[in-house]
């Protein structure tokens, strides 16, 4: 289901209701799981039987690693078994077609059965994916003393309520099909009875606006410019249309992924629990080193915990922390799709990051550049992320030469009608970054007379939400 | 006594449903309105919509893609298609512009068929739209004027800016110039999927039968010269024999004057040659 369906318009309103009907945690977990469960296989029945199997191995594998009954040996058996499991669905759905096309030699692949390289990615697998490993991970460093909002259960009656959490924690619809990613003990602690009374209204809507003003506004209106970002079609246009269009998938992805975010947002806070910020005006970064500390937070935040420091992070030495930051860009950016071309999607951002370390460019604080320093920065940084974005829409590193070539050698001036929708439709993720940066001024301005700024700017937005969506569709996210 | 928080939630509500209110008085009273969209989709969510909230269905309606979008009703005004519609959708195929038919009680009763992209299957874009159609948004955009596609505050900044445009580029016809007459060379039409042909066959069956006249319509698509011949009926000319449906090749009447129509991009006919095409329709014995 999409949270820019008309369906789902008519979902949210029933589990609300039917959420706060009762003051009991037990019920209200059950709710949400149940809703949850109906949101994911609303269009694909058959996904939900992979979410239940993937939550009850998570469950069983959780409540083993906090047993006291259990040996040393064991423990980590499970650990093993469990993290094997998650890792193994992953690798089978997401990435099984793409190691047999590059594994197997072609005469040996007309012989396999067809189904094999064209497995169906199930939708949310990665993020629910890893969701399951922050579980197992958390379990497992816990042990038998549990950590806050999960505490090993003592009896039947407790082993119930463990579980039900546990399923509720996997499938919570907002951030189930793209994030943002919660970790386990972001969020067990926050489960609990819940009162209609102690909604944050203000926060929750202010999220649900935004988000699906940068959704249904900014990307479904550029994503027909931006289509043409495909081999052949960019072939023909002039390059100052190349520039902009560069520039319009760039505000595209963004805004797509972090209205998603912010609905989830919205949603969860709606239901009483806050997930993590996932983007913290991206674009604004003046080093690709900042640029991973705005974008997609909590991938980066999952990647660093359970992934970069295991590795040894920068505790070994120059050389090992730069092989830890290669292998983890690399996986990273694997993790957005089942193509070579993310791969070298992340294998270049972990290049530009390493380089930054190397020359020291993204180790003074923001704050403290000169200003001239940072809007090179800034520009210079906008300008790297935009070019290795094409990746996502080329996946043939030769059709992203052909793109480069086309961006410098072709002649020819602005067509009206990309200049117009991307400079009107890219101004908003532009204003969405500068009011980001201008939280100082505002603050001088008084809580009264931001307070009603804010609920002007807010009204506005919601007002184009309704008077000027663009062709509604999936998010680009769910491909991952 | 209401919590600081769900006081200012209501004053975003509040103050967003006046910014509505104030909209649709002033596109109103203003008489603004979007002709184009900045979008395939938004341009075909608007002719789709003006279609559909026309008090009564009009009596010729033209189906078809982008280069039916160019004959703008008001050029048959004073013709003898003079109650006539345009349902050109651009980058769509002429089969969603007749599904959209049956989302009127009423029917027109001759429907001219652009035969450009009929070859063409059923695309994810022609889906959206077609979803679009059934959706509650198009229900409400019936009852809620700030909902419809042309009151868009994007698209009506655009068709300004459009308008304009145009008007400073609008062409002339060149005419007499007898080497456009000669054909080009034989055509060999595509081979066209049993999927497209069965559901072209259902639909004509489907208009036949609510007593709709179909008539196949051939439009200059950035040619400069008389098309050449088909080396064997293609799909317009298989179906119109197996029907008994009319077909009016105005590509053919264009440069049998010894006419070549100008075009904005190469494929999509300018306003001028538009309108001249337009009263050859009009003008067209079916």
């Amino acid at each position: 289901m999409l949270f820019n369906s008309w369906t789902f318009a008519v979902f949210l309103p029933l589990v609300f209701a039917l959420h706060y009907v009762s003051r009991r945690a037990a019920w209200q977990v059950g709710v949400l799981t149940v809703a949850s469960f109906a949101f994911y296989g609303w269009h694909t029945p058959w996904l939900v039987f992979l979410l239940i199997f993937s939550t009850g191995v998570n469950a069983l594998a959780a409540q083993g690693l906090m047993s006291a009954h259990i040996t040393r040996s064991r423990r980590r058996g499970i650990l093993v078994l469990a993290l094997g499991f998650n890792l193994g669905a992953l690798a089978f759905f997401k990435y099984a077609g793409l190691l047999v096309r590059t594994l197997v030699p072609e005469s040996w692949r007309a012989s396999m059965p067809g189904w094999f390289a064209e497995i169906p990615l199930p939708i949310g697998i990665s993020f629910y994916t890893f969701q399951g490993i922050s579980l197992v991970m958390e379990s497992w460093r816990a042990g038998t003393a549990g950590f806050p909002g999960l505490l090993p259960p003592r009896g039947p009656r407790e082993i119930g309520w463990f579980h039900a959490r546990i399923w509720f924690f996997k499938a919570f619809f907002p951030q189930l099909i793209a994030g943002p990613i919660v970790k386990a003990g972001e969020f067990f602690h926050q489960i609990g009875p819940k009162r209609l009374s102690q909604v944050n209204w203000a926060g929750a809507v202010r999220k649900l606006i935004l988000g699906f003003f940068l959704k249904m506004v900014v990307a479904d209106n550029l994503k027909e410019a931006t289509a043409v970002l495909s081999y052949p079609q960019f072939l023909e246009l002039p390059r100052a249309n190349l520039w902009l269009l560069l520039y319009g998938f760039s505000f595209q992805i963004f805004a797509d992924f972090a209205g998603y975010s912010l609905i989830a947002q919205g949603l969860a806070r709606l239901f009483g629990y806050e997930l993590p910020l996932n983007f913290d005006h991206p674009y604004l970064s003046a080093s690709i080193t900042e640029f991973w500390r705005r974008w997609h937070l909590s991938l980066s935040s999952w990647l660093r915990e359970y992934l970069y420091i295991p590795l040894g992070g920068s505790r070994h030495g120059e050389v090992r922390t730069y092989l830890n930051l290669f292998l983890v860009m690399f996986l990273g950016g694997l993790w957005h799709g089942a193509a070579w071309s993310y791969a070298i999607w992340g294998t270049a951002h972990g290049l530009l990051l390493a380089l930054e370390r190397l020359t020291g460019i993204g180790r003074t604080a923001p704050a403290q550049l000169p200003p001239w320093r940072r809007a090179v920065g800034v520009l210079v940084t906008f300008h790297l992320v935009s070019l290795l974005w094409l990746l996502f829409q080329l996946p043939d590193i030769r059709h992203v030469a052909a793109y480069f070539r086309c961006l410098l050698t072709n002649p020819g001036g602005l067509l009206p009608q990309y200049f117009f929708v991307i400079v009107l439709f890219g101004m908003p993720v532009a204003l969405h970054h500068l009011w980001g940066a201008t939280a100082d001024w505002r603050e001088r301005l008084g809580p009264r007379w931001a307070t009603r700024l804010e609920i002007f700017l807010y009204a506005v937005l919601l007002f184009l939400v309704v008077a000027n969506a663009g062709t509604p569709g999936d998010f680009i996210y769910f491909q991952f | 006594m209401m919590r600081p928080t769900s006081r200012q939630a209501l004053a975003i509500l509040l103050t967003s449903l006046a910014l509505a209110l104030g909209w649709q008085a002033v596109t109103a009273v203003g008489g603004w309105r979007a002709r184009f969209g900045e979008s395939n989709y938004i341009a075909n969510r608007i002719r789709l919509e003006d279609y559909l909230l026309l008090p009564a269905a009009p009596r010729q309606v033209l189906v078809g893609s982008s280069l039916s979008g160019r004959l703008l009703p008001e050029f048959f005004v004073g013709t003898a298609l003079a109650d006539f519609a345009t349902l050109g959708l651009d980058g769509s195929i002429p089969l969603v512009g007749l599904e959209a038919l049956a989302h009127r009680p009423d029917l027109p009763s001759v429907v001219f068929v652009e035969t450009y992209l009929m070859e063409k299957p059923w695309s994810a874009n022609d889906q959206v739209l077609v979803d679009g159609l059934r959706s509650p948004g198009t229900a409400l955009a019936r009852r809620v004027p700030v909902t419809r596609a042309a009151n868009r505050p994007s698209s009506i900044l655009y068709s300004a800016v459009k308008a304009r445009r145009d008007r400073a580029g609008a062409g002339s016809i060149v005419t007499n110039e007898p080497a456009v007459r000669e054909p080009g060379p034989t055509v060999t039409p595509a081979p066209v999927a049993p999927a497209v042909v069965d559901r072209w066959r259902t639909m004509l069956a489907s208009l036949a039968q609510r007593g709709v006249k179909v008539v196949f319509v051939d439009l200059p698509s950035g040619e400069d010269r008389m098309p050449g011949p088909l080396a064997s009926p293609d799909l317009a000319g298989k179906l119109a024999g197996d029907f008994k449906l009319a077909r009016i090749d105005l590509r053919a009447e264009w440069f049998s004057r010894g006419w070549r129509p100008t075009y904005t991009d190469g494929r999509h006919l300018d306003a001028a040659s538009a309108r001249a095409t337009a009263r050859m329709l009009a003008e067209a014995k079916f």
